[in-house]
This record gives C-alpha cells, structure tokens and sequence, in this order.
C-alpha cells in the first residue's frame, strides 16, 4: 500500500509546476522590494558613518608622552604628526570606503524606488525614504570631498579634484574624480531633492534624515564653502522648523553619559565609523585635551563639567561621552547648537550684530549656570567672528573634526592658523594650506581605479 | 586462497564431511570447472581431426551461455558458444590451454585433453565476494569490466583494514587520485584529482545507498559498509551532474543475502597517544619576562593605569615597582619564582590524556530463496584527549528484501538509526595565557588566573556586591557542552521486470536529522559569573545592588534539523542481441532538502524546574559595563533560520558493447535547482558524457601472451558545480541586527549580478587497464585534462564602488594529472606478498582570471582568495629576502633593487617584486602499501608519500609575541652587529613595523619543501576457522597508525603536514568473528 502513495507522490511532485524552483533558498537573503525593506537597508548602522581623519589631525587633544605616541597604530600615529604617508599602503581603509558604502546603499535605495509604483496610499512614506536616500548621498559626499579633496574655492573649482561620483549601483563601473565644482554641485543637487521630499519634522529615529537636518547640512556645506548668506538662508530655514536647546542646568554632571543619543539637539545622529582609539569618548589611551582649549572655559561654563572628566591618577583630561549618547564614537551628526553658531557667523559676517549677539546669547544661556551668564556686546565685525569662533571651539569640540574643517576654511580665507605639535624632541609644524590639510586616497582605490592620487 | 580446485581430482582424497563442507564453500566463492573422463573410444586419430568440444553453463543458474569466446591462444583459434552453451573447435594439438571470456563474467583459463568433453561453469562478476570488480555510479552498477570511465573501486576488506569512528577517514592511502587535504585554505578535507572550484562548495558529492548524503558522516557505522566507488570522469560522474565536479564517493551499505544466516561481530580498542604540548617551540618563562620587562620600559603597556584592564602579575609587579609599593627584593624574588614554571606542564598532566575509541558491532545477514535481510548495531565510544570529553554513537540498521511475483517484482526497505551524544568543556583552557602561568600551587590548590580583569580588580572594589570574579582554571573543568543528535534514514525501492531485459524501478529516501547543542554554564562557572558581575549595577550613593542579568544558570540551546526527500522512477534495459550489447537508463529525480535552526538562551536557569528569568529582564536598555567604559544591552540570543535546496533532474545513461571488444557510453543529464533571482532558463544546466572503450586483448590479431587482458578507455564530458550563495538580483541579510535607535536593518549581501552562470568543468580521461598473465601484475593507467570554466571568484572591487569584493563568473583553470595503479602479486607461494602501488601527479593552473589584482602583500597572504593567472591555485608568493643588514633590519627587493621600503614593497602592485615559491598542494603523491600472508597470518603496512608542495615555516612576529608567545626561533633573533652572518631573525624595534614585519613573515626565506614519505600504519591479523564452536572465522588484529615520518625534505625538523602538533600516534586491538 505504501508504495502506490509513493508513486502517488512522485507523480505529483513530477506534475507540480515550477513553483518548486521558485523557493528561496534561505531564510537569511531578502531581495529588497517594499519600502520597508528600503527603510531598513537606510537604518543600516553604518550609513551614517563618517570619517575620523579630521578629529586626528585636529589641535584638539595632546599626546603629552612620546611613548604612547609610539604605541598607536600606524594612522594614528602618522595623523598625529601630519606625516605625507597616512595608511603606509594599508588597503581598507574605513574613513573612505564607509561613505561610499552609504552611496552604494542609497543608490541602491534610489534605484529600487524607482521599481516601485507610488500612489496615494504610500506617498508621504515613499516621498520619505527617497528624501533619505538622497540625503545620505548628500552627506556621504560632503563627507569625502572635505577630507580627500582641497578646501573649496570659487576660482580653481572647476580644475581642482574633486571626488569620485558614484550615482549608480553598478558595481561594474569606475569613474574617474569629478572637478571640486561638479562635486559640490552633485552635493547641491542631492540635497535639493532631499529637501523637497523628507518630513518636516524629527522623529525618534535620529539616524534618518529629516528635513530640519537637511537644511542644518545645507548650512555646514554652504558655510565650508564660504558663502555665508546661503549658509544663513539654511541656517533659519532649520531653526523654523526646530530651534530647541538642551539647557545644560537640567542636565547631571556626575553621569559619564550626560547626554542621550536622542537628546533635543540631534537633528541626525551620525559618529565616525572606524574605532580610531584615540578618538574615542573617555579615550584610554594616554591622550589629554589640549590645555589651551581647556583655559577657553570659564568656571561657570556648565560644559567644562559636562563635557570633561580628569583622570586624577594620570592628570589627562578626557572627553565625557557627547550627543552619541552612549556610544563611545565621536559624535559627527548635525545638531541644532551647530546651526545656531552657523547662523551667527553669518550674521557677523554681514555685521549684523545684533542677530549674532542674539544667537550667541540664546546658546549662552543654556550653557552656563543659571543667573551667571552675560549678555554678549559686539561692535565690531573682528570681535563679532572672533567670539562666534571662540564659541565655536568651546561648544563643538570633539565633533569628530568640526575644528579641523574650521581651520581648513578660515586658512583658505588668510586666517594663518599655524598648528604645533611635539613629540619627544621632535617638533612638528603645518603651515596654513598645506597640502597636508587634504588626506591621500588610500592605496586600494588608487590601484583599482587608476584616480588620481592627492599631493601631499 | 586463490588455489585453483580441479573439483574432479580432488574430491575423491577428501572423505570427512567437514572437508567437504570447507570444499564446497570455497567452490561457491569461486569458479569451479568439472571434467568428465576421457571417452575410451577414440584410438589414433590422425592430428588433424582433434576436436575440443563442450558446454559453457552460468554458475549462478546452471542455464547456458551464448557467445562466450573460446580461444586457444597457442593455435590463435577462436569459436563462440552456440545458443545452447555448446562449442565446437578444431585443435591441433591434443593438449593445450583454452580461455573462455564473456561479458559480464570472471574470465577462466584451463587445460584441456582432446576428447575430454568440457563443462565449463562460469562465474558472474557480480556474485564474486572476494574480488570486487563491479563498480556502482549509485544509478547501476557496472561491470568493470565494460566500464569507460574513471573508478576507484574498494572492498569490504581493505576499508576494515583501517579502523576509524569515520569512513571517510578509511580512504586515506587506499584511493588512487584522492588527497586529505593540509592546506589550511582549502574548504574540503579531501580532494579528488585537484581542484576544480574557487569558491564553490570543493567538497565532493557523498552518495550513500544511491542518493546524495546529507547530514554527519560520522553518522554512519563503518561496519555497515559493504563496498565504496569513487568516481572521477565525466564518464562515471556525469551522472550525478552539478554536483559531480569535485568527483563523488558512492558508499554503499551491506545487504542481505539467499545464504545461510551468518553472524559477524566486530570488536576493538584504540588508544592515542597524549598529544605532545612541549613539541611546539615557545618563549621560555624568563623570556617571556625579559620581553614584558622591556616593553613595560618602552611604555608598550598604556592601560596598566586605567585600573581593570587584565595584565600579566609581571606587569602588574612592574607598575608597583614604579610607583615605589614594592621593594626591589620583592620584584625580583617574583621574576625568580615565575621563572622557574612552565604552564604547561598543568595543562599535560590535568587537561590533556590519551584518548581511547571503543568500537563494538554486530550484524546479522541472511535470508530465503525470496527473501533477504541485513539486521546490525553498533557502538562507538571515544574517550576524548581532552579531559570529560566523550563521543558515544548508537547506530541500528535493519534492511530487508523480498522477491514477489516468482522474481517479477523486488521490494527493499531500509531503515538506519544513529544516535550521537558528544560531551565537552565548551572552552577548555589548554593553552596558559602567560607562559609562567600554573593552574595548580605546590599544594595542589587550584590557582586563580588572568582573565577578562586584573586580579588587583577582581580582589578590589564592590568584592561585596559582586559575585566573586576569579577564574580558576582547574575549576571548570566540567562537560558542559553536549551535541546530542538523532539522524534516521527510510529507504525503500521497489523494481518491476516488465520484460526481458526491461526493468523499472522506483526509490524513495526520507531521511531526518535533528541536532541539540546545548551548553549550560552552571551559576558557579566563571562564565556565568563574569557576565552576571558585568552588568551589576551598583548605585554609588545607597550602595544598591541591581542585576540585569538574573543569579542563577545560563542555558544556550542550539537546535538544528533537516529534513532530506527525494525520489526517483527510472527504467532500465539491459539486453543482449548477437554480439550487441544493449545497457540503457533513464530517469528523473527530484529533491527537497530542508534544514531548520533555531537558537535561544535562557538566563537565571535552574535545572530543578526549568524555570528562567528571561520574562522579567530589559534586552533593550544599553546597562553600562561595572567595569571600563562599555555600555552594552544584555544579548537576547534568539534567532531562527530556514534554507531549502530544491532540485530537479532528468538523466539518460546508455551503453553499446559489440563482441566484448567494443564498448560506447553517453550520458545526459539536466538538473535544476532553486537558484535565487536568476531568470528561469538559467536555473538549469545541462551536462552530459561520451565514453569508448576498446578490449584490445580480445582482438584477433592481439597475441601478446604476457599480458592476456589489455583495455584502452577514453571519456569526454562534463560536471558542474555551483554556489548558491551569489544571486542576480541584489540581495540583503535578513536579521543581521538592530540599530541603535531600536530599528531592524538590512546589510547588503551580494551587489546585483545579472550575467550569473553555473561553472562548468570538461573533463578528458584517458587509461590504460592491464593484465599480466595470472594476475601477477594488474594495473591501470590515466591520464586526465580538467578544464573548468565560468568558475565563481571573488574580485576586489574599487572601494568608490561601495562594494569591497564581489563574487562572480571570473576565472577559468586547468587541472592535469596522471593516476597510476599498480597490484602486483610478487610471491604467490605459501608466503603470499601483494604489493599495491598508487602514483598521482596533478597541476592546476588558473588560465584565465577577470578580476584585476590588488597589491602585493594581499597576493602573498591570500593569492587563494583572488589567484594570479597563470599560476596554481594555492600558489604562494613571497617577498624577496636578502637577509638582514648591519643592524638587524630586512633587506627585501624593490624594482630590481636591494630595499628597506618596507611600505612600498607591501603596497606595491608590480608582480615583478615577488617571487614565486610553488604550490601549496601537492602535486605528486601516492602510496605503497605491501600485504603479506602466512599461513593464518596477515601482516600489512602502507606507506604514503606527498611531494612538490611547498608551506610557509612559522617563526617569529613580534607585534603578536606579547598575545603568542607560542612562537618559535625568538632565540634565534639578531641581538648583535654580527648576528647577521648567522640569522635571517630580524632585530625587534619598537614601535612594531607590521611592513617590516611582514617582509620577513612572507619572506622566501620561510618557504620549506613540504615533501614527505610517512609510515601511515601497520597491521598484523590473525585469521583461523574453528568450526567446532561454529566460528567460520576468527580475526584478531593489532593495529599502529599515524606511525610517523620516514622522511621529510625540510631541514627544520617539521612534519610538515602539522608543523606545530603532530597528530598523535595510535595503536588499536581488535577481534572480527563471523558465525
């Protein structure tokens, strides 16, 4: 009997229809379709990476013996001492390859998309998602041209390197390095899009664009570049739409972990994506903060207690952990005291005092204690900048090289800012536009791709 | 026991009925000829007339043979059986030899007188228990015969000959072409005739009882086995298509058989030696200090001040020392006394011990006239190395057969039961973390050691409010890890003769498996501890103590089961007209093979009850760590996965024979599987084989006397493979994880890859087989020419593509070799010698590779992963290496020209600046193995040999010396101006240059010659008969294996198949007793 059901059996799986080879072969593979699933490959925890070049070059931290210097890794130890030879032919490296990740994933995402028939139904979630991707196509970008290319300036855009513009999820092809203005004007035309498609409002999930942020992005982009009244245009256009500070009176001192990745500053939580130790919130290794940067702050200054913390047994000063929450990446995302302080620049640069003092006022105020704080008097377009970029050092230390970027721009405009470091005997030095402010391309992409290496 | 029995002369000396019973078991075993007397009547005929004349009959049903040849090779006469068996040839001498052949049937030479009419009663192959020569494809089985491809064919005896849990572990040495594999690279234990894939699955196909086998092999008792074919060709493999392109090993179980009942018990022992901790060289104790001592002094140890972090009591003594808590006297009474220890020595005399296999089987076979059986157990239990280790497996089978319909109709089914259970330390401490470090004092009190934190911490703050934090070695020592497993097998088949020479057949196998691993950390253990006290909250002002992670057990279960159906109907014809010879299948098959896991951990376990904490705990809430700077949520530990493999198959598989000369083979076969996102007409292949064979000693005009049997075989064809891992659509990982806003995400796994194919392997076989005259040398010559196209490699891709690597259809490669096997029969008188010789040689060579190459330090470490054209597969690449200078640095080779750029020479793209240092695998090995048989004794040894390969000697890395210290030449390391005449060891700098490092790593100084001759092992057995107790016979055997190297090429002393612990030598006791 058992055999006639057997036969049974083979005749029908015989007759079944192809359906039998249509199966997927493993719960662990997904062929991305739904929105949902384009949400998801966007909340990948990596899209928002960025680089942390920047923070290791930057004057912020010290590395007071020459011992621990040498006990750092080979980038580290080479940032720190702005050598021409940063990677010393180590392929992967992360500070270039994660950004274009991003670009692959939102690519992908933009291309899906365009697969996907939108109607009344989905509109606002799929108008969304393609805001987002073309967001972190936006910042990925900038990400890269910042770090790998030279700072941007009107004149030589055209016939300076830019990067790479990868618009496609086409693994097959390379492309070469677009000109310095074909990038920022791709950057543009990214974030333009983004502006018009993404919610206007934050959500919970601050590692999606939304678009106070996207304008908060406008705003650093337009202000790297040095035109300063787009960069005002942007900078209002976010604090419209979401102007709120944390008042740092509310907040603990006594926790390691003041602030919460979703505290009411983060517009778009992003961090630098390779672990460099030495970049680290609470770093261990025996790095301090630089005491010239320490004297900025003033005994009323909340954020001396709220953002630093000394080692007593060492005497090294260490960053407490930031907007990352409890994240130990440096904190590279946008948040709104950033645009309060791009706003004000703007307005120092117009000499309109009065908006700048009232942006540096109303930032003030929630950073020192309660009652202490002093009502800033501008009178000069000099005093108007140079407390907007005094203020800039105190509030967006450790943003994963903000300061590095400041340098790179105020130098391109004469600033003449002179960076020392001593390690051991040795004396390091980088004049004002080196071409040590702009990193090489890592060796792997250079020999795949055939692009143009940076001087350094 | 090959004596040639003339029935009708020695049958009347014997008169005791035991003889005749021993007489006529030995003539069922073989062929047997009987001669009437010479007819009185012919007197004196003149030459002329002699006649030989007789009748060729089947020993198996007594009915007559037609078209068997009859030769007389001395007259080069020849005359074929008539309908009725007779045969009639004119002679010319009255005496001589004639030699009967027929297909299908053991061919038979004897002496005839004229006028002495013959009956000869021939053999089939099939029914030959002592000389296998019918190989199986898992579809037919063939008579060797009339076989045009590539076989290895092994018996029940010389599988036994070896004792082993695993079968697949018997192969090693006896198979023609197969290699165990130790390159560390390769993703399969063995390979069949060199390598066909790069990134496809390079395990070959395992066929057990004619279906693909999925699941343990370990599952399997080697007692079960009755006969295993390895397929090499096209010819032979073709037929199970995709999959074939590794080659396939068809294993097939024993059945039973129309005989008298027989009882067959198998017993033995196996006992290994303890491996030999001290063989790989390391540090000493006061090196090791000396080292520590001197980066503490460079300031190598940052975090000796950040109060958790573990580090060494050296560096822990060190520190204070510093800071002036200690006195000079103490530190230095601490460096005597840690000096003096070796770690090791603990670990040898408390963790590790000789293993011991236990092997205990019994089965019983027989049967009726209709009806057959196989019913057996068996029992395996391995006593780990590692203390409380234990492997136990139950295997019962039980396979029955009945003939209905007078013989119209055969129905089998089969059923096999293995149960496993293996019992562990999940993570044993078999290697000390300092090498000073004991696990017990002088007194025998266990001691604690570092760990995951300093023992000033562990000792310190909060020691109150949290669980006591010191790990002690010798205190988790329990079997806390056991596998468990159940795997089952139903295999049923039924077969219809519809008419002469037609046959239909239909198989159904279902087969389960399912697999429990489950580790349960007792609340004592250091395990459960430490992840309790790292997520202790301790409020500092009240002094509260909050554990996220409740007191109590920690359960992991880990459950695994697939499920495996599939089914196939095929029609056989098999039929003979004349002098054609008619052999055709076909058929079609389908299967599913399904595989579930799941995983899940419960925390605050008690066993009494089963209960868990798990309901009451915050998976989501990032709990700071009580010890460091870490935040982390507590691991929940939960997952569940699914994959199908559905696969559809049609085959043809036909054979034309002409006059046992000529012998022509096709096969087609085209399968289909559930590849994910390729378009439909893609989701199959078709492959397929032709194969001739020419008997050339049949021919008329073949008259070479010293060799009587001479075939010449050729096949062309191919098999396939493929990856089901790489799709053409874009594809992301399902629950790789959540983001650190609570939102699931998606990885991207495989980029899109439109033009994916199936990689394709053409295959040449050509051989030679021959005979010499009484066997005295039997043998086979092949040579093969794989071509393997479209293969799946991986390419690294420009980082500005977002993608790192991409797998694709990039490369194509060329394997070539040549098999050989030699039998030879040098001494056949009461001291037998058998001498089995076994010759490969294989190349491999990628001729085509479409992915651009990254640099040169990425093709030195892992030209495997992204291989140079035209070179092997395994090739290994080194840099340069001219030495050391003056001051004990490097001095490598860039452009042409001496070079310390160490970086350049790394980062380098030019291939020019490596050299080429041969092949990992290799390319010619073999074996040798010599049976001798005395009376009631067999004594047998096998000597196997590997050569033209080459490995990458270890020495020492200083970056790493700190984490292993288990590194060899440290003493050889340059010191002083001079050292340089003496040692390649470069001097140690600080900081560590890993491009400095990696120049002499990789360098050609470390390249050795892997060639090696080993005594794999020994047998002696003992075999006798007492049929007074009923004992048919009686086996008792020693057993040595693993005996160790003959002889090696490199100078270091190294075997180079495991360089740093040989694999322990082995000797096993064992009794077979048959009733």
């Amino acid at each position: 009997m058992k055999y006639y059901l057997l036969f049974f059996i083979v005749i029908c799986v015989v007759g079944c229809k192809d359906s039998f080879l249509e199966v997927k072969p493993s719960t662990d593979i997904v062929s991305p379709k739904t929105l949902d699933d384009f949400q998801q490959m966007l909340d990948y925890s990596a899209i928002n990476f960025t680089s942390g070049l920047p923070l290791l070059s930057a004057d912020e931290y010290e590395i007071p013996n020459e011992k621990d210097w040498q006990g750092l890794t080979v980038t580290e130890r080479n940032a720190y001492s702005w050598a021409s030879d940063l990677f010393e032919g180590q392929e992967g490296v992360e500070d270039w390859s994660y950004p274009y990740q991003s670009i692959f994933y939102a690519n992908n995402v933009i291309n899906g998309l365009a697969a996907l028939a939108k109607n009344a139904g989905n509109q606002k979630e799929y108008d969304d998602i393609l805001g987002q991707a073309y967001f972190v196509r936006a910042f990925a970008f900038f990400d890269l041209v910042k770090n790998f290319a030279v700072p941007y300036a009107k004149k030589t855009a055209d016939t300076d390197l830019g990067v790479p513009l990868k618009l496609n999820p086409n693994s097959d092809e390379i492309v070469a390095r677009a000109s310095l203005q074909d990038t920022y004007d791709q950057i543009a035309a990214d974030l333009g899009l983004a502006i018009g498609l993404l919610k206007p409002g934050l959500t919970a999930n601050r590692n999606r664009a939304n678009k106070p942020a996207a304008y908060a992005l406008g705003a650093r982009i337009a202000l790297s570049m040095g035109d300063y009244d787009l960069a005002g245009r942007f900078s209002d256009s976010c604090l419209i739409l979401y102007d709120r500070l944390i008042d740092y009176n509310t907040v603990g001192t006594s926790s390691s972990t003041p602030f919460a990745r979703d505290n009411d500053e983060v517009l778009l939580s992003s961090t630098i994506g390779k672990n460099y130790a030495v970049s680290l919130y609470a770093g261990i290794k025996n790095t301090t903060i630089a005491q010239e940067l320490l004297d900025l702050y003033t005994d009323n200054d909340l954020r001396k207690v709220l953002f630093f913390q000394k080692d007593d047994k060492t005497g090294l000063t260490k960053m407490k952990r930031g907007y990352a929450g409890p994240n130990r990446s440096a904190f590279s995302g946008l948040a709104v005291d950033e645009v309060y302080l791009i706003k004000a620049e703007c307005a120092a640069r117009k000499e309109d005092f009065a908006d700048c003092a009232y942006f540096l006022d109303k930032l003030g105020l929630k950073r020192y204690k309660t009652g202490t704080y002093r009502p800033i008097q501008l009178t000069s377009k000099d005093a108007a900048l140079q407390a907007v970029f005094s203020e800039r050092r105190r509030e967006l230390i450790w943003r994963a090289g903000l300061r590095w970027d400041d340098i790179r721009r105020l130098n391109r405009d004469g600033a003449s800012i002179v960076l020392k470091r001593n390690i051991g005997t040795d004396r390091y030095q980088l004049e004002p536009n080196s071409p040590r402010y702009t990193f090489p391309i890592p060796a792997g992409e250079v020999t795949l791709s055939n692009i143009k290496q940076n001087n350094r | 026991m090959t004596v040639f029995f003339r029935a009708g002369e020695l049958l009347p000396n014997f008169k005791t009925p035991y003889y005749s019973i021993l007489l006529s078991i030995l003539c069922f075993s073989m062929f047997s000829l009987s001669a009437q007397t010479p007819r009185k009547d012919s007197g004196a005929n003149g030459p002329m007339d002699l006649v030989l004349q007789g009748t060729v009959i089947s020993d198996a049903d007594g009915k007559p043979l037609q078209g068997v040849s009859v030769h007389i090779e001395a007259e080069n006469s020849r005359v074929s059986s008539k309908k009725d068996g007779s045969f009639s040839l004119p002679v010319q001498h009255r005496k001589g030899k004639v030699k009967f052949t027929y297909l299908g049937y053991k061919a038979l030479e004897t002496e005839y007188v004229d006028g002495v009419l013959l009956t000869i009663k021939m053999m089939p192959l099939a029914n030959q228990l002592e000389e296998v020569e019918v190989v199986s494809t898992g579809y037919q089985k063939i008579p060797k015969e009339r076989a045009t491809g590539s076989f290895v064919q092994l018996d029940n005896a010389i599988l036994n000959r070896t004792v082993s849990t695993n079968i697949l572990d018997r192969l090693d040495g006896i198979t023609n072409g197969l290699v165990f594999n130790k390159n560390p690279e390769s993703s399969s234990p063995i390979t069949i005739r060199g390598n066909s894939t790069i990134y496809g699955n390079q395990v070959p196909l395992i066929v057990l009882d004619n279906f693909p086998y999925e699941g343990s092999l370990e599952s399997i008792n080697p007692n079960d086995i009755e006969a295993i074919t390895v397929l090499k060709d096209a010819a032979a493999a073709s037929i199970w298509g995709v999959r074939a392109g590794n080659g396939v090993i068809v294993i097939n179980t024993k059945k039973g058989t129309s005989q008298k009942t027989q009882v067959n018990l198998v017993s033995n022992l196996t006992l290994s030696q303890k491996p030999d901790l001290f063989y790989r060289p390391q540090l000493s104790s006061s090196d090791y200090i000396a080292l520590e001592t001197s980066l503490f002094d460079k300031g190598y140890f940052w975090n000796v001040t950040d109060g958790y972090s573990p580090i060494s009591p050296i560096v822990a003594m060190l520190q204070q020392r510093k800071e002036g808590l200690i006195s000079a006297a103490d530190s230095a009474s601490l460096v005597d006394r840690l000096s003096g220890y070796d770690g090791r020595q603990d670990i040898a005399d408390h963790v590790y011990r000789s293993a011991v296999n236990q092997q205990y089987a019994v089965s019983v076979r027989g049967g009726g006239t209709a009806y057959r059986y196989y019913l057996s157990g068996g029992y395996d239990g391995n006593r780990g190395s590692i203390v409380n280790q234990l492997d136990q497996r139950y295997s019962l089978t039980a396979k029955n057969s009945f003939d209905l319909w007078k013989d119209r109709l055969v129905i089998s089914s089969d059923i096999f039961f293995t149960e496993s259970n293996n019992r562990a330390i999940n993570s044993p401490y078999l290697t000390p973390r300092y090498p000073y470090e004991r696990m017990y004092d002088e007194s025998g009190s266990p001691l604690a050691t570092v760990k995951d934190l300093r023992a000033s911490f562990v000792d310190g703050i909060d020691r109150d409010k949290l669980l006591d934090w010191s790990y002690y070695p010798a205190n988790e020592l329990d079997a806390d890890r056991v596998i468990s497993g159940i795997d089952y097998r139903l295999n049923h088949r039924l077969e219809v003769k519809i008419m002469t020479g037609l046959k239909f057949s239909a198989d159904y196998l279902f087969q389960k498996g399912t697999q429990n691993n489950t580790r349960h950390y007792l609340s004592e253990s250091y395990y459960t501890r430490h992840l309790i006290n790292s997520f202790t909250q301790i409020d500092k002002s009240t002094g509260q103590v909050i554990r996220p992670i409740p007191l109590g057990d920690i359960l992991d279960e880990d459950n695994s089961a697939f499920t495996n159906k599939a089914g196939r109907v095929q029609l056989n014809f098999d039929r003979k007209f004349g002098q054609h010879d008619i052999h055709a299948l076909a058929g079609y098959e389908i299967r599913d093979y399904n595989t579930v896991s799941s995983s899940d951990r419960r925390y605050g376990y008690d066993p009494e009850t089963g209960i868990s904490g798990n309901n009451a705990m915050d998976f989501a809430t990032e709990f700071p760590q009580s010890y460091g700077y870490g935040s982390s949520r507590i691991a929940a530990r939960v997952s569940n996965r699914g994959a199908v493999d559905h696969n559809r198959s049609v085959y043809f598989n036909g054979s034309y024979g002409y006059d046992s000369r000529y012998t022509l083979s096709v096969s087609a076969r085209r399968d289909e599987s559930n590849l994910f996102g390729v378009k439909t007409n893609q989701k199959g292949v078709p492959l397929w084989s032709i194969g001739g064979l020419w008997r050339l000693s049949n021919e008329n005009f073949y008259h070479f006397d010293p060799i009587p049997i001479l075939r010449l075989r050729a096949s062309y064809g191919y098999n396939g493979n493929l990856d089901k891992s790489v799709s053409a659509y874009l594809t992301t990982l399902a629950g790789t994880g959540i983001n650190s806003f609570g939102n699931r995400y998606l990885k991207i796994s495989n980029p899109p890859n439109p033009s994916l194919r199936w990689e394709k392997v053409g295959i040449w076989n050509m051989a030679l087989d021959f005979e010499t005259a009484a066997k005295r040398l039997t043998g086979s010559v092949e040579y093969y020419r794989k071509g393997s196209t479209d293969l799946i490699a991986n390419s690294p891709l420009a980082p500005q593509t977002g993608v790192l690597s991409i797998k694709g259809n990039a490369a194509d490669m060329l394997t070539r070799g040549w098999d050989i096997t030699v039998n030879s029969r040098n001494l056949i008188g009461e001291l037998k010698w058998e001498t089995t010789t076994l010759l490969s040689w294989v190349k491999d060579r990628i001729t085509n590779y479409k992915a651009k190459q990254s640099n040169n330090f990425d093709i030195v470490t892992g030209n495997y992963i992204n291989p140079l054209e035209g070179y092997p597969l395994y090739a290994l690449f080194s840099f340069p290496y001219l030495g050391l200078d003056g001051a004990g640095n490097p001095v490598g080779q860039l452009d042409g020209a001496e070079s310390q750029n160490y970086s350049a020479m790394m980062s380098s793209s030019n291939t020019d600046n490596l050299t080429y240092s041969g092949v990992a695998t290799p390319t010619f090995f073999g074996s040798l193995m010599n049976t001798f048989h005395y009376k009631d004794f067999d004594f047998s040894f096998n000597i196997v040999f590997k050569a033209g390969h080459k490995y990458r000697r270890e020495s020492l890395n200083y970056s790493e010396l700190l984490t292993n210290y288990r590194q060899p030449d440290y003493g050889k390391r340059w010191q002083q101006p001079g050292d340089e005449l003496w040692t390649n060891v470069p001097a140690m700098t600080y900081p560590f240059d890993s491009n400095r490092e990696s120049l002499y790593r990789y360098g050609a100084a470390l390249i050795e010659d892997a060639s090696a001759v080993r005594l794999k092992d020994i047998r002696l057995t003992y075999r006798r008969s007492i049929n007074r107790i009923g004992i048919r016979e009686l086996q008792l055997f020693v057993y040595a294996n693993n005996i160790g190297l003959l002889w090696k090429a490199n100078k270091q002393g190294q075997d180079p198949d495991s360089p740093l612990m040989p694999v322990p030598r082995s000797y096993s006791f064992g009794l077979n007793a048959s009733f």
